[in-house]
């Protein structure tokens, strides 16, 4: 009789563990995000002490004037650290978010914006625009076509091959097809670019880092970007679980297919080529992300998609301080994001091959 | 409610397969599309879920013509079984039925404790509550065959769609999936389904359309269409018709008849 008590207990429990286990994810991944910006505001090759950063919080509240060597370090905090910090934030959470995004809507567990080829049309439409010398909004919105042609045309040569069959892998294998085909356009247009000026911009701009775009102005862009892109994904978070049965099993539970999935990719494609306009093509992090984060709260999308904006935010946030504390100067995102994402995704190949087939 | 099929062309891609096909099914009713492969069977059977489109006639529910209604509104009349098949993800059960209440929800919804508990309630009737929290990926054929009806039937669906819902099913689900068609039939669904099992329809007692060659059909009760004639000529083998009984029911069966040929 009493077991059967301690029973039912345990069960609720469960129960509210299951229930409650998602918010508790959300919630530590937000402490994690608040404490690690924290402590990444303080370091750095200029070190600046928590009391210092304090005393300087309140001294640009309260327009206190500084002497020379706190001004010093209210430049390094105010301009450089603090921007940097919260771009890297907003572009893992984009990054990740459009890999989900993608994986939805394609229904495979293998694309990401690097694999779609949508991060190597969106560099080369960025470097044409940078060439030719546009302005910022026409930088993004070239970047942008660029990623809209290159997934679509990635989305044609998997139909063309898989013909309605479409597997997993061909998809993939057109992405690296599409993907190739903008590289080689990538390396074009550094060889016709100005070798003096425009040239190591472009160059080290590709290799992905937050070294020189953590400006107030590139924060606003990309929160601009992640409301316009991120809040529709939000919103058809659910539809993509549906659009995951695929095309006919989706409209037959009452979803606009073609409208969904265009609006869907539309949102995942100007995250993605945002990202790539402020901080070039840091890859791997769309692909991984959301795998990651579908081991800890499932695969349902109604969880996942927020919480994967969260993952994908606080990923960055740690790779971009070991990327500026590893070595002296720094060593480009783009790198070790590599590094840790290719083995993981091998990892994951092994893990997953059984349901993939 | 009364789905009609008049005089009704379907073609895939530029190729005619179904031409001048008319048929009356009522909720409530079982009717089986039964004929050999590439006759047209999912051809048609597409066409009417509005997969593929109508090249001629019309498909018209209560009167109103099928494409009058919106793609939610349609999934309110018409629920899909699909062949099961492994999705990407591995949800699990109680994602995937809750998915069935998508045409309940907001434009932008997400379930909410309603859907959840109608689900639950479904899944309790359907016999299948302790399937709830196991992954859809790691069920059996059969289990899985009763998710998904399990998902289209939380459509709340006048219409089920059934897509050859016994395949790749051993005996016992075989009849399980029967069984559960003949009760959802007798709770006043309508029920479409290919089979290729002439078996099954009279094992339903359906309305049947025997889809033969050059693109003639036969509509009609089970009863009145399948006969050792009509069956040897649809399937080129030869097949008769035996009755037994048991129990005081009487049934009726396929047998095909084998040539014994000598060495």
């Amino acid at each position: 009789m009493k077991e059967t008590v301690v029973q039912k207990k345990v069960q609720l429990f469960q129960c509210n563990w299951a229930a409650q286990k998602n918010w508790i994810i959300g919630i530590i991944l937000v402490v994690l995000i608040i404490m690690i910006a924290a402590i990444s505001i303080s370091l750095g090759e200029y070190n600046i002490p928590l009391a210092q950063i304090r005393d300087l919080f309140i001294s640009q509240i309260t327009q206190r004037p500084l002497d020379a060597a706190d001004q010093k370090a209210a430049t390094v905090l105010f301009l450089i650290r603090i921007p940097r910090i919260i771009l890297a934030l907003l572009v893992g959470a984009a990054l990740s978010a459009s890999g989900a995004a993608y994986q939805g809507v394609f229904k495979n567990p293998m694309v990401s914006p690097d694999i779609l080829g949508v991060a190597g049309g969106a560099g080369v439409g960025a470097a044409i625009a940078l060439l030719l010398g546009f302005p910022t909004i026409g930088v993004h919105l070239l970047s942008f076509f660029f990623g809209i042609g290159a997934v679509s045309l990635v989305l044609a040569l998997s139909k063309l091959v898989g013909k309605s069959q479409g597997t997993l892998l061909i998809m993939v294998l057109s992405g690296v097809v599409i993907s190739s085909i903008f590289s080689a356009l990538t390396s074009l247009i550094k060889y016709l670019a100005d070798a003096d000026d425009k040239l190591p911009e472009i160059t080290f701009w590709l290799m992905g880092s937050f070294a020189r775009s953590g400006s107030y102005q590139n924060i606003l862009i990309m929160g601009l970007v992640l409301i316009i892109g991120g809040i529709p994904l939000l919103l058809f978070r659910w539809q993509m679980n549906v659009l995951t049965f695929g095309d006919e099993e989706a409209q037959s539970l009452g979803i606009d297919v073609r409208k969904t999935r265009l609006a869907i990719i539309c949102c995942a494609s100007l995250l993605t080529a945002s990202s790539v306009c402020l901080c070039g093509a840091i890859g791997w992090v769309g692909l991984i992300m959301p795998h990651i984060t579908r081991m800890l709260v499932g695969p349902n999308y109604k969880v996942l998609l927020p919480i994967t904006l969260l993952s994908g935010g606080l990923f960055m946030l740690i790779v971009d301080n070991v990327a500026r504390l590893i070595v002296p100067g720094e060593l480009p995102i783009g790198i070790l994001t590599a590094l840790i994402g290719a083995p993981l995704f091998i990892y994951m190949l092994f893990k997953g091959r059984r349901d993939w087939s | 409610m009364k789905l009609e099929l008049n005089h009704l062309q379907c073609s895939y891609g530029e190729k005619i397969i179904v031409n001048d096909f008319s048929a009356t099914i009522e909720s409530g009713e079982i009717f089986c599309l039964l004929g050999p492969n590439g006759i047209g069977k999912t051809t048609l059977f597409k066409t009417i879920l509005r997969f593929l489109p109508i090249k001629k006639g019309t498909i018209t529910i209560n009167d109103q013509d099928i494409y009058s209604y919106s793609k939610k509104d349609y999934a309110r009349l018409i629920g899909y079984v699909p062949q099961s098949h492994t999705p990407p993800f591995a949800y699990t059960v109680m994602d995937v039925v809750v998915m069935g209440r998508t045409a309940h929800m907001d434009a932008f919804g997400s379930p909410g404790k309603k859907d959840y508990d109608f689900v639950s309630a479904l899944l309790e009737r359907l016999e299948i509550a302790d399937l709830k929290n196991r992954n859809y990926t790691e069920l059996s054929g059969g289990e899985r065959q009763m998710v998904l009806i399990a998902r289209a039937l939380a459509q709340e669906p006048v219409f089920l769609m059934m897509d050859e819902p016994t395949a790749n099913l051993d005996f016992g689900n075989q009849v399980k999936v029967i069984q559960n068609i003949k009760d959802l039939a007798r709770q006043g669904l309508g029920v479409i389904m290919t089979t290729h099992s002439p078996d099954h329809v009279f094992q339903c007692n359906a309305k049947v359309v025997l889809m033969m060659h050059n693109k003639r059909y036969l509509v009609g009760n089970v009863s009145e269409i399948l006969s050792e004639a009509t069956l040897t000529d649809t399937y080129g083998v030869h097949i008769a018709i035996l009755e037994d009984q048991y129990q005081d029911q009487s049934f009726s069966f396929c047998q095909p008849i084998f040539e014994s040929k000598p060495y």
